[in-house]
């Protein structure tokens, strides 16, 4: 209880710093600077003025943000007293306890506190909330410590003291300081370090704590959160800048870092439960043999060489982030879970329509609105979720929605609609394919030929010009005024490579747009208002979804072939495992409960799990010849009859 | 002579032209023959006659005339109706051809003149080592084309025969296949697929072949690229109704040079002529790729396919970017990753650490970040502020830059830090000018944040430069990469210092290097140098890093998806209608395309084609597509069966598949391209 009264008293200063980001906030420069200075500060015992003016909105570090996210998010889980989500959360949390103490020799010790703080979860939401952190980081911190003296890497525990000692002595200070700025800079600091001792594990709670509740009383809700998993509470992969600062103490070079990182983690973890199978393994097989059966050197080299390779995996692993994130569901509940930096966002849907039982169906999609710019996106499937969420800035109102959106895959349902211009008759399902694979398969992508006029906003008003505009695979063109529709003249609106296709929502309204169908090109991390953001407006729905989908082609190309193609095999299987019927019964029997897409892709998916993309294109290359030797057999009789008919 | 029996058989005489050097005195040789005599016979008593002992067996019976081969041996006379006023003439199948490849090279070529030119194609691209010979065919030069290149032999005066590559003893002077394309069989790469050079095990290969390493270097390397005056002279604005003409020239694949006309020794064209290539592999294909690319390149610089400015500035990069590397000598070992290094470096640190060693200093020796530090200007664009650049003590660490008053305030807090992750780093450099400056475009989340930064010279400029790309990649300077970068950018610069000091000697190689000649003519007159090399180099960067094959296989890429590739032009009138309109044909679709405006009118696909058929009377073509389409034209820039060879050809191509190994199925293409007879 004597690190909730210090929490406490971080907590005003929390507030405190956090109003005096508030006011500095149009404030630009010098916080990473001011970083520096602390670093140094805390080399040299000084007081640490200058942090507390650091503007944490000037932040460009992914680390800081995401860390933020998670304070945010927990507040959010605070205000709207979501129990039953920090408890998936804590499962998610013991399950990869379980499984990591499970490989090794089991840490008993570490999944009694675990579940100890699961057990506290309940009880009161505000304190529940600390109560976790305070287990999490307590366990950690139980690892921590009997490692130092368990573990057998002599020398490199030894350095790993000493880096941690000096780590606590600068974190203790910092924390026994007890100034308001320190605490700002604490919080940001203590994601990454928070293994290391005791104080920063307190500062952790300390400063998470004290965050909720200042952002509690600044803005309220964020849905994404980072929290690592409590093993991973160290120096590493939280991001290097907070790291650096950290560690420069003792050394000034990123490698270095990692190094004492990844031994630090080592020497921590190994006896218990981060060696995996093999390793433990060898090294008990060797420590079990009678010593005269290796010579020395021998037992030296392969430990050595055992432990290089431990501390590789290590590097590895330490340096993925994880988020926990808040997605929101299409009925106004929402749901917490965790995603890997690794994750793509298929990855993630896969996990949300397991854990939702919404059925399995190709038009799930991750949306992210952003509500301030009112416009949203459909993720793609290959993007990777934890870098995108990391665009958001602190106080973003930003959401990440799971719902089921048509739009998605609209394009290969029914390519007609998209790839061949004005014409919407309707095609066959054998056309569709040979088109597709026309489109997608070929050496190069064919980006669709989409021109027509647009209107335009004015930068920084809200008057839209007419413009004729034309698609191109380099980019977005324009006709100039007074000028022929030749390449040569036409003028580059946008190029395609650093800009993200939204939907614009409600324009009529907020920019006086002359139609709702307005699609927005911006930068993916400019969340804000900015001249750099270029809204376009069509004239009809239809010319609208032709245009973003023209744009994804452009932009993605055949990776967006291969994302559909991904999830028909997902939601294929999915239906295969439900119904645990076999494969070629499969595709009859999904296709009555799977939106008309899926009968098209039946026929694709006979061959069974070999369905890939070449034998995709074989099949359609004998399609496409089959129709051609149709027509040309035809062709050929006619011709035969002609010229009995001439020869007469 | 005359015997009794042969008055009594019918017989007569035949006289027969012999096309050979020895037989000078008596070229007509005269035979007494009779009208049930196989052509066998006939080329037997003629050899008989002649008596020089020699291989006959190249030799067959040409029908002046009729202008056809007498090619079937058991045929006789009769069969043919060679009669006595017949003028024969025996000459070799194989004859000397001068070929224009893709690359604006001749090559000088033995080439079956008997076999249809589908066949010929073939044996031509086995020499050459292309696959996929039905991709090309011979295209017959209109007679401008040899108008404008007279000029310009004249004004170079540079005789033709210099560049010319001569294939002469080529193995299908005995008509038999060349190298049955062992690459497929064996399925072992025959060239490196990462610059080209042609791989080792395949050395053995080329000594049967007439394609020496150094002739194959010839065919699969880019040439220095040609110097802008020499481009201006080829260039020629081209309308809709030109490039139609140019198409008239294709030669009937079903139908021999021989029959066609082609003299012995003409020049020919060889192009790729149906745009789609098929199973492009960097392992078999380095000459293909390298024709293929220069067949691109030429298309774009000589405007024959239309691009935007920023399209021809992407091209001219990869050209730049293709052509320095294939001058350079030692081209560079792009595999080592950057994780690999990060890795080694963990690796000997812990090994270090594991021995024991000095820890900390060896550890900071060891993983030293490499800094930059450096007086630089700066200015930030602002509303109503004077472009002023002021001072600055800058510090590149990682991926970020900081800037301080001064040098001694390092220690200190900086003005300003950037991190340039994911940022645009755009060029804007003037040599001439003694200009370096680098623009910044940070994205934060309220919009760009614009930097300028300035340097003095152009190594400060180059290291900076290169670790600010590299930053926007997320890559330190520690990264294998930055030293190439720098090199690169270095190199860079000193193209586009060539023009202003010319004096400076430069290497040879270099010659060519400027800018104009990676873009057309008309572009170049539309920009100045200097502009123009700056927007190569900003383009250039994308590309920097790529091998060589990887580059052409980019450009390809970038010119397929140029909105009118593949697209071939036909003059046409379309049935009921009263004007001429341009038929466009690619790959997968016809369009109608108004002559005057160019603006397209009706688009059908291949796909849904139901037939398509030739009237030959009335030389009309007429297609039914899916819901009772029907349309009917006759061809005005061309025979219809170039048309209709056109279509069918590229409905022969999309019937091909991988698993249908190299086998080409010859007669379904003659099915669907074949003529009348």
């Amino acid at each position: 209880m004597e690190q909730l009264s210090d929490e406490e008293i971080d907590h005003g200063a929390e507030e405190d710093s956090d109003k005096e980001d508030q006011d500095l906030d149009k404030m630009f420069g010098a916080w990473l600077g001011e970083l520096d200075k602390l670093t140094q500060s805390l080399d040299s015992d000084k007081p640490m003025e200058p942090v507390k003016r650091s503007p944490l909105r000037q932040e460009t570090n992914m680390a800081n943000f995401s860390y933020r996210f998670s304070i945010y998010n927990l507040n959010e889980a605070l205000n709207q007293g979501e129990t039953v989500d920090l408890d998936a959360l804590m499962a998610d949390l013991c399950s990869i306890e379980q499984e990591l103490s499970s490989i090794g020799s089991g840490n008993s010790k570490r999944q009694i506190t675990e579940t100890k703080a699961t057990q506290k979860l309940p009880a009161s939401r505000h304190t529940s909330k600390h109560g976790t952190f305070k287990a999490l980081s307590s366990s950690s911190n139980q690892i921590s410590k009997p490692s130092h003296a368990n573990y057998s890497l002599d020398d490199i525990t030894a350095q790993l003291e000493q880096a941690s000692l000096s780590m606590d002595e600068a974190a203790q200070q910092s924390v026994l300081g007890d100034t308001k700025p320190v605490v700002t800079n604490q919080h940001r600091r203590t994601a990454s370090a928070g293994t290391v001792s005791d104080a920063e594990v307190r500062s952790i709670s300390n400063s998470s704590r004290s965050s909720i509740t200042s952002a509690a009383s600044s803005m309220d809700s964020l849905d994404i959160d980072k929290v690592t998993r409590p093993q991973e509470l160290d120096l590493t992969h939280q991001g290097q800048p907070i790291t650096e600062h950290a560690i420069s103490l003792r050394c000034s070079s990123k490698q270095a870092k990692r190094h004492i990182d990844f031994t630090e983690e080592q020497a921590e973890l190994t006896p218990h439960s981060y060696l995996d199978r093999e390793t433990s393994l060898l090294l008990r097989n060797i420590a079990g043999k009678p010593s005269h059966l290796l010579t020395k050197e021998e037992q030296a080299a392969k430990l050595k060489a055992e432990k290089i390779r431990v501390a590789l995996e290590k590097i590895k692993e330490a340096q993925v982030k994880k988020l926990v994130i808040r997605v929101h569901m299409s009925d106004d509940s929402s749901k917490t879970m965790m995603v890997d930096e690794r994750q793509t966002v298929r990855q993630v849907l896969d996990n949300l329509m397991d854990k939702s039982h919404c059925g399995y169906s190709l038009d799930w999609s991750l949306v992210e609105t952003i509500s301030e710019l009112q416009m949203e996106r459909i993720f793609e499937d290959h993007e990777n979720l934890v870098e995108n969420l990391l665009n958001w800035t602190r106080d973003s109102q930003n959401k990440l929605i799971f719902m089921e959106r048509i739009e998605k895959y609209a394009l290969f349902k029914n390519p007609q609609n998209y790839l061949l211009g004005k014409e919407t008759a309707e095609m066959a399902d054998r056309n569709k394919e040979v088109l597709l694979e026309e489109c997608f398969c070929g050496s190069s992508v064919t980006v669709p030929e989409i021109e027509g006029v647009l209107w335009l906003k004015d930068d920084g008003k809200k008057s839209w010009k007419k413009r004729y505009f034309l698609l191109r695979a380099s980019g977005i063109y324009y006709v100039p005024k007074g000028k022929a529709k030749v390449s040569r003249d036409l003028v580059c609106f946008l190029q395609l490579d650093h800009v993200n296709v939204y939907y614009g929502q409600d324009y009529r309204n907020k920019y006086k747009a002359p139609t709702d169908y307005c699609l927005v090109l911006k930068h993916p991390q400019i969340q804000k208002k900015s001249q750099y953001i270029k809204y376009l407006c069509c004239d009809d729905v239809r010319t609208l979804h032709q245009w973003v989908n023209g744009i994804r082609i452009a932009k993605y190309g055949k990776q967006l072939y291969m994302n559909y193609q991904e999830a028909l095999k997902r939601t294929e299987s999915a239906y295969d495992w439900t119904s645990l019927s076999s494969s070629s019964i499969k595709s009859g029997s999904s296709s009555s409960s799977i939106p008309e897409s899926q009968s098209n892709h039946s026929n694709q998916s006979d061959s069974g799990v070999s369905d890939t993309q070449p034998a995709g294109h074989i099949r359609s290359q004998s399609i496409v010849s089959s129709i051609f030797s149709e027509a040309w057999k035809r062709g050929t009789q006619l011709e035969e009859s002609n010229k009995v008919t001439h020869s007469f | 002579m005359l015997s009794a029996s042969d008055f009594a058989s019918a017989s007569w005489e035949l006289v027969v032209h012999v096309d050979h050097p020895a037989v000078e005195e008596q070229k007509d040789i005269t035979l007494r023959v009779s009208g049930d005599l196989h052509v066998g016979g006939v080329m037997l008593k003629l050899v008989e006659q002649i008596n020089i002992p020699q291989d006959w067996s190249d030799f067959a019976l040409w029908w002046e005339q009729k202008h056809c081969w007498l090619l079937k041996t058991h045929w006789t006379l009769d069969k043919y109706g060679v009669q006595a006023d017949a003028k024969l003439l025996f000459t070799p199948q194989h004859k000397m051809l001068r070929l224009r490849l893709p690359n604006v090279k001749t090559v000088r070529l033995r080439v079956s003149f008997s076999a249809v030119v589908f066949k010929a194609v073939g044996d031509i691209c086995k020499t050459l080592n292309i696959r996929r010979s039905e991709e090309l065919s011979l295209l017959k030069p209109s007679g401008d084309y040899f108008k404008k290149k007279k000029k310009k032999d004249k004004n170079n005066k540079e005789p033709v025969i210099e560049d010319i590559l001569n294939l002469e003893c080529s193995p299908t002077i005995t008509g038999s296949p060349v190298s049955p394309g062992l690459y497929s069989k064996t399925m072992t790469p025959v060239y490196d697929p990462i610059n080209g050079t042609p791989a080792s095990s395949t050395m053995t290969w080329f000594s049967d072949s007439p394609l020496t390493e150094q002739n194959c270097s010839i065919l699969a390397f880019s040439q220095a690229p040609q110097s802008p005056e020499a481009l201006a002279d080829m260039y020629q604005p081209r309308s809709l109704v030109d490039k139609a003409k140019l198409n008239a020239g294709w030669l009937d694949s079903s139908r021999s040079l021989m029959e066609q006309g082609i003299q012995e020794d003409e020049q020919v064209l060889l192009r790729f002529k149906y745009y789609t290539f098929f199973d492009l592999n960097p392992k078999y294909d380095a000459v293909r790729i390298n024709q293929l690319y220069e067949q691109a390149r030429w298309a774009i610089l000589l405007e024959e396919i239309d691009c935007t400015e920023e399209e021809m500035l992407i091209f001219a990069a990869l050209q730049y970017h293709i052509s320095k590397l294939s001058l350079s000598a030692e081209i560079q070992d792009f595999t080592n990753e950057s994780e690999v290094d990060e890795v080694e470096a963990a690796l000997s640190n812990l090994e270090v650490t594991l021995e024991g060693g000095k820890a900390d200093n060896t550890l900071e020796d060891i993983t030293d970040i490499p800094k930059l530090a450096d007086n630089l200007r700066l200015f930030r664009p602002k509303k109503l502020i004077l472009k002023t650049f002021k001072q600055y003590w800058f510090v590149f660490k990682d991926t970020s830059i900081a800037y301080f008053k001064n040098k001694e305030l390092e220690q200190g807090e900086p003005v300003e830090k950037l991190n340039l992750r994911g940022c645009e780093v755009v060029p804007d450099v003037n040599v001439a000018g003694r200009k370096f400056g680098i623009k910044l475009l940070i994205p934060v989340a309220d919009g760009m944040n614009e930097v300028y930064l300035r340097c003095d010279h152009e190594n400060q400029y180059a290291r900076w430069m290169a670790a600010c790309i590299l930053a926007s990649k997320g890559k330190t300077m520690a990264d294998s990469s930055y030293q190439p970068e720098v090199l690169n950018i270095l190199s860079f610069l000193r193209m586009k210092n060539r023009n202003s000091a010319s004096q400076v000697a430069s290497s040879p190689e270099n010659m060519d290097m400027n800018p104009e000649c990676f873009v057309s003519p008309r572009c170049a007159k539309k920009h100045k140098s200097k502009q123009l090399a700056a927007r190569i180099l900003e383009a250039h960067q994308n590309v920097a890093q790529m091998p060589l094959v990887e580059a052409k296989l980019r450009f390809i890429q970038a010119w397929q998806s140029l909105p009118e590739f593949g697209l071939t032009y036909y003059l046409v009138r379309f049935k009921g209608s009263k004007k001429d309109d341009i038929l466009g044909v690619s790959y997968n679709r016809l369009i109608r395309i108004d002559a005057a405006t160019g603006i397209p009118i009706t688009t059908w696909r291949f796909t849904n084609m139901k037939q398509w058929n030739v009237n030959w009377e009335i030389r009309q073509l007429a297609i039914e597509f899916d819901q009772n389409v029907s349309i009917a034209f006759t061809c005005l820039s061309a025979d219809c069966k170039v048309v209709h060879e056109y279509i069918g050809g590229y409905i022969f191509l999309s019937t091909r598949s991988k698993d249908q190994n190299e086998t080409l199925d010859e007669d379904l293409f003659h099915k669907l391209t074949g003529g009348q007879d």
